[in-house]
């Protein structure tokens, strides 16, 4: 089948063995296009003309005795026109029609550019504070206002601009960044050890420094005093800053119980199921009945992405219940020693973000009802804390 | 310009550069495909049809095609081209049969 025909419309005809001849004839002195030539066992001939070639040859035929039939008829309008009394069908096209119309006057994406420490969700949702957001209609929004409310709502946003490319959004932001405040450089202050240690090295930026490396130190010695007295011009004071690197002991104790409680998990039941459209969500689903006592509540929201198409507007929320049952187990000490075993790697990957390991030593004390694990950690760390004085009288001069 | 009215126009003058005659109106003439495909311009009526045999009438002449599952692949102005598996072409004048 021709495309041409079909959008044109189509009729199939036939005729008789004994009358093909003259059809043949008077389509080829009309000069009609036909496709689908056919001859059948008993000799009947079949094409395929347009309905208007159809309407032509019919009367003609008829006039001059030859006996053709219509043996079916297709094409686009004769598919609406069969269809012409299913109102659902012409209603769903009717709102789908509107649906694009109307869709082109809602903002469909919103896309931050120039956010450096904001997370796009964070300057997003000041935008929907001040009244913007996907689902926005455009028309109504007046960016110049937004720009302004914008910048006196949030305190980390210096500037924005928002631009309004067709439906989308496309937000540009200059981040605040407020000067770290500055120590009173005025008040005066010691560097003091807060740990026990030896010391490796010394960074001093400021203030008189009465250690040096190799020395042992004790938790609370002064390590840089901020107080200068001199001889000849007296006294005079400052706020000491700087580094001292030293190499100290630090003691981590885990203790995993022999006899814990531990969740069983039942099949989980979907409470929810949400279509979450430019922002509006709309529930298809939703589960009757009691709860159990103890559950966890889990929300997964899917984005589709239909033909690569990740900024549609459109998500599905769906909400489950996983009951549990919470029981009490004994562990083997085998198990618990793995269980110590991960939870002290993980407190000395929280320790390795201020220092460095050097070394651990690592004791293992076994009692009936629990596993501990001691640590001692050998690490290099900045010891030094600012501790500020008083300073009472006159300034001498 | 008047040079190509006179020749026929761009097609004839694009037409004689391959090489390639174009028929004239009413001008009889009969392409030959292998044995697949015979097209006969200058056609005036369809005589007869059946798939074994097709009776065409040219300006002067009748040209009879045989063979088998033979069909009519299309028509234009004076021109119809049958598909099928052509096993004879046959020229009649004035019903005395001259075959070529």
């Amino acid at each position: 089948m021709r495309a041409g025909f079909f959008f044109a419309g189509y009729a199939r005809l036939g005729c008789n063995a004994s009358c093909r001849t003259e059809f043949l004839d008077l389509c080829f002195s009309l000069g009609i296009p036909y496709c689908e030539f056919a001859v059948d066992e008993s000799g009947r001939l079949s094409l395929t003309v347009t309905r208007h070639a159809a309407r032509r040859l019919l009367p003609l035929c008829e006039a001059r005795g030859i006996g053709i039939e219509v043996l079916g008829e297709g094409g686009l309008f004769h598919l609406f026109y069969r269809r012409r009394r299913r109102a659902g069908l012409w209603i769903g096209s009717l709102l789908a029609l509107l649906l694009l119309v109307l869709s082109t006057r809602f903002v469909w994406d919103v896309r931050v550019r120039g956010n450096e420490t904001l997370e796009q969700g964070e300057v997003e949702a000041v935008l929907s504070a001040c009244g913007f957001g996907v689902g926005s209609y455009i028309p109504a929004v007046k960016t110049e206002v937004l720009e302004t409310r914008v910048t006196l709502v949030s305190d980390r946003i210096a500037w924005i601009s928002v631009v309004l490319d067709g439906t989308v959004a496309r937000v540009q932001i200059l981040e605040n960044h407020p000067a770290p405040e500055e120590p009173a450089v005025t008040r005066p202050a010691n560097l003091v050890a807060t740990a026990d240690g030896q010391i490796e090295s010394i960074e001093l930026l400021r203030g008189n420094c009465l250690v040096h490396v190799g020395q042992a130190v004790r938790r609370g010695e002064l390590l840089v005093s901020g107080l200068y007295d001199s001889q000849t011009v007296g006294y005079r004071y400052t706020r000491a800053a700087g580094r001292v690197i030293a190499r100290t002991e630090r003691e981590i104790s885990v203790r995993i119980p022999h006899v814990t409680l531990q969740r069983d998990y039942g099949e989980e039941k979907i409470l929810e199921i949400e279509v979450i459209f430019f922002g509006f969500s709309i529930k298809i689903y939703k589960s009757t009945g009691n709860l159990p006592t103890t559950c966890d509540i889990i929300k997964t929201e899917t984005v589709p992405e239909p033909l690569g198409l990740s900024d549609l507007p459109l998500s599905w929320r769906v909400t489950r219940a996983r009951p549990y049952v919470e029981r009490e187990v004994t562990l083997t000490p085998e198990e618990a020693l793995g269980l110590a075993e991960a939870e002290l790697e993980g407190e000395l990957s929280s320790l390795s973000r201020d220092a460095t390991l050097l070394q651990k030593e690592i004791t293992v004390q076994e009692s009936p009802d629990a596993t501990v694990l001691l640590c001692r950690a050998t690490v290099l760390c900045d010891i030094a804390r600012q501790v500020e004085f008083e300073i009472s009288g006159e300034r001498p001069g | 310009m008047e040079e190509k009215k006179r020749t026929g126009g761009r097609f004839s003058a694009l037409a004689a550069r391959y090489g390639y005659r174009l028929p004239k109106a009413g001008e009889e003439r009969i392409l030959l495909v292998g044995d697949r495909r015979v097209t006969a311009f200058g056609c005036r009526k369809i005589l007869s049809y059946a798939p074994d045999r097709i009776a065409l009438r040219l300006s002067r002449r009748v040209l009879s095609v045989e063979g088998s599952e033979l069909c009519f692949q299309s028509f234009s102005v004076g021109c119809v081209t049958v598909e099928g598996v052509i096993t004879g072409l046959r020229l009649e004048s004035d019903g005395k049969g001259r075959a070529r």
